[in-house]
C-alpha cells in the first residue's frame, strides 16, 4: 500500500499526472479495498489510509527537496573526482512542431532541464 | 475515478488535486496569498522586472531600470543623499554619479561583480514586494548558452533574496514574451514560439536563437559576445583619436550613440551636439557611429545564416519570414532592412526581418513570468538561506 501511494505522488511530482491517476484508479483502489475488506472498523481503516496517504506524500516531498539540494553538490564533487569526463551524448535536435500541435510552456521547461541534466553528466 | 477518498497533503503536488479530494483540502505552500513571481531580464546595462501573483495574469510591477548599484563615496556631508542611504540603484544612483562609486554587477551578460549583483538583487525584490513578506519565485533570463559558473554567479546572487529560481535563455523568453497569447489559436496568426529566429541583441551579448515548438538545443543557439558595449567601446576610441581630449564618458558615448545608432550606407554628415569643457560643440559622427554598428552586421549576419541552414528544409521557408530582431540593438536604425537585404542577396526565399517593437524591453521579463506562471512545482530550483 505505501509502494503505491508513494508511486502516485512520485508520478505527479514528475508531472505525469495521467499515469499517476491510472496507478490511483487500479492498484490503488484495488489495494485500499483489501485493506478494508481485512480490517475490523471501516472509518479507522479509512483515517488509516489517509495517514498513510499523507505521510508518503510528505516524504515525497522531502526526498524531491533533498534531491534538489544534493544533485548538484554531488554532480559539482563527482565531476571534480572523476579522472576521465564522459562526453554527455548529446541530445538529438527535436521534432519541429507541427501547426496545431498543443504544447505548454512546462513542457518546454522539461524539455529544457533534460538538456541541462544531459549536458551535466 | 478512485474510490478512495483522501485528504490532499500539503507537499509535493504540482498537478491539481485529483476529485476526489475534498474541495477544502490544504492547498500547497505556493498557492499561499503571499506568493509573488518574478519574471527577470538582468541585463548588462537595463533589467526589467515584471512581478504578479501566481495562477493570474496580472501584472502588479513594471519597472525597467539601469543594471547599476552605486555605493555612496565616504565623506558625503549629511542631507546630499536623500535618506542619507549608503547605496543607490539605477536611476538615482546615476543621479548621483558624483557622489558615488557606480558599479555595474553585469558584464557581458554574466555577473561580473557578486556583491553587487546581490545587492541589485535585492532592490529588485524590495522593487516586487516593498512590505518584504512575500515569498518570492523568480524566472531569470539567462544569454543562451549561458555556461554552469555564469548561471552559479546568478544563483548565488538570489540565495536568501529568492525563494525558488528557474533560469531559461532569454532568447526562448523573448519569443515566449513575443507570442500574444490571445492570438496563438486564430487562424492566420504565426505563433513566434512554432517558427521563428530571434536575434537578441543586448549590452553585453548578442543572442541568436531558432525556436521550432520545442526547448532550443544548444546547437539551436548562438551567443556572441558583441553588442552594445562593444559598439560604444569602438565609437569612444574613434572619438578619441579623431577629437583628442573631448572628456567625454562611456555613458556620454552610450547616449550618443541610443540617439544616433545606424548600420547600412554612410549617413555622413551626422552633426552630433555635445558639450566638451562647458562648451557646446557640434561633431560629425556618420562614419564613427555608422563602421561601429555596422560591425554588429559583420558580427551577427554569419551567426543568422549558420542557423537558418541549420533548420529543417521541412521549415525553413516560415522561417524565413519571421526572423525578429529585439533587444536594445533592436533600436538601431536600419538593422532589419540591412539583414532581410543581405539574406535576399544571398539568395535566401523571400527572407522577412522585422522588429519586436516598442516592447523590446520588456518581451524576455515578459516571457520569464509566463514562464514562472507555467513552471511545475518540481522544476523550481530551492535557494538555499
Amino acid at each position: 500500500m505505501r509502494r503505491i501511494c508513494r508511486r502516485v505522488w512520485l508520478l505527479r511530482s514528475e508531472g505525469r499526472g495521467g499515469e499517476a491517476q491510472r496507478v490511483e484508479e487500479t492498484e490503488l483502489a484495488a489495494a485500499a479495498a483489501q485493506v478494508r475488506e481485512i480490517s475490523e472498523s471501516g472509518p479507522e481503516a479509512d483515517a488509516r489510509l489517509k495517514a498513510l496517504w499523507a505521510e508518503e506524500g510528505e516524504r515525497v516531498a522531502a526526498a524531491m527537496a533533498l534531491a534538489e539540494i544534493l544533485a548538484p553538490m554531488l554532480s559539482d564533487r563527482l565531476g571534480a573526482m572523476a579522472p576521465v569526463r564522459v562526453p554527455a551524448p548529446v541530445p538529438e535536435r527535436p521534432e519541429a512542431a507541427t501547426p496545431g500541435e498543443a504544447r505548454g510552456i512546462a513542457d518546454f521547461i522539461d524539455e529544457m532541464l533534460a538538456q541541462d541534466r544531459a549536458g551535466s553528466r | 475515478m478512485s474510490s478512495l477518498t483522501l485528504e490532499k497533503p500539503p507537499a509535493p503536488a504540482s498537478s491539481p488535486a485529483p476529485a476526489s479530494f475534498p474541495a477544502g483540502a490544504s492547498r500547497p505552500a505556493t498557492a499561499k496569498a503571499t506568493s509573488l513571481l518574478i519574471g527577470l531580464d538582468l541585463g548588462t546595462n537595463k533589467s526589467c522586472i515584471l512581478a504578479g501573483p501566481p495562477a493570474s495574469t496580472d501584472i502588479t510591477v513594471s519597472k525597467v531600470i539601469p543594471s547599476v548599484v552605486g555605493y555612496v563615496k565616504d565623506g558625503i556631508v549629511d542631507g546630499i543623499i536623500t535618506g542619507n542611504a549608503r547605496i543607490l540603484y539605477g536611476e538615482d544612483a546615476l543621479r548621483q554619479r558624483l557622489h558615488v562609486e557606480l558599479v555595474a554587477p553585469l558584464a557581458e551578460g554574466v555577473i561580473a561583480r557578486p556583491e553587487a549583483a546581490r545587492d541589485f538583487m535585492q532592490h529588485v525584490r524590495q522593487l516586487a514586494d516593498p512590505t518584504g513578506r512575500a515569498e518570492i519565485r523568480a524566472v531569470v533570463g539567462v544569454p543562451a548558452n549561458a555556461g554552469e559558473p555564469a548561471r552559479e554567479g546568478i544563483r548565488r546572487s538570489a540565495q536568501g533574496i529568492f525563494s525558488r529560481i528557474l533560469l531559461i535563455p532569454e532568447p526562448f523568453l523573448a519569443a515566449l514574451g513575443f507570442r500574444d497569447d490571445a492570438r496563438v489559436k486564430q487562424p492566420g496568426y504565426v505563433d513566434p514560439v512554432v517558427n521563428s529566429l530571434f536575434i537578441d541583441i543586448g549590452a553585453g551579448t548578442s543572442d541568436l536563437c531558432l525556436v521550432q515548438g520545442y526547448f532550443p538545443t544548444r546547437e539551436d543557439q548562438i551567443s556572441i559576445p558583441f553588442a552594445g558595449d562593444a559598439i560604444d567601446g569602438i565609437i569612444h576610441e574613434e572619438l578619441n583619436r579623431t577629437y583628442p581630449n573631448n572628456g567625454l564618458s562611456r555613458l556620454s558615448v552610450r547616449e550618443i550613440k541610443e540617439a544616433n545608432a545606424y548600420v547600412g550606407p554612410s549617413r555622413k554628415p551626422l552633426d552630433v551636439k555635445v558639450v566638451i569643457g562647458g562648451k557646446g560643440r557640434t561633431l560629425e559622427l556618420g562614419d564613427a557611429i555608422g563602421n561601429a554598428c555596422n560591425k554588429m552586421i559583420e558580427k551577427t549576419y554569419p551567426a543568422l545564416t549558420a542557423l537558418i541552414e541549420a533548420a529543417s528544409s521541412d521549415s525553413v521557408v516560415t522561417l524565413l519570414q519571421n526572423i525578429i530582431v529585439t533587444g536594445g540593438g533592436s533600436q538601431i536604425r536600419g538593422i532589419d532592412t540591412v539583414l532581410q537585404k543581405k539574406l535576399a542577396e544571398d539568395g535566401y526565399e523571400s527572407p522577412k526581418v522585422r522588429l519586436a517593437g516598442q516592447d523590446f524591453q520588456r518581451y524576455v521579463a515578459l516571457g520569464a513570468l509566463k514562464a514562472a506562471r507555467a513552471a511545475r512545482e518540481n522544476q523550481w530550483q530551492v535557494l538555499l538561506e
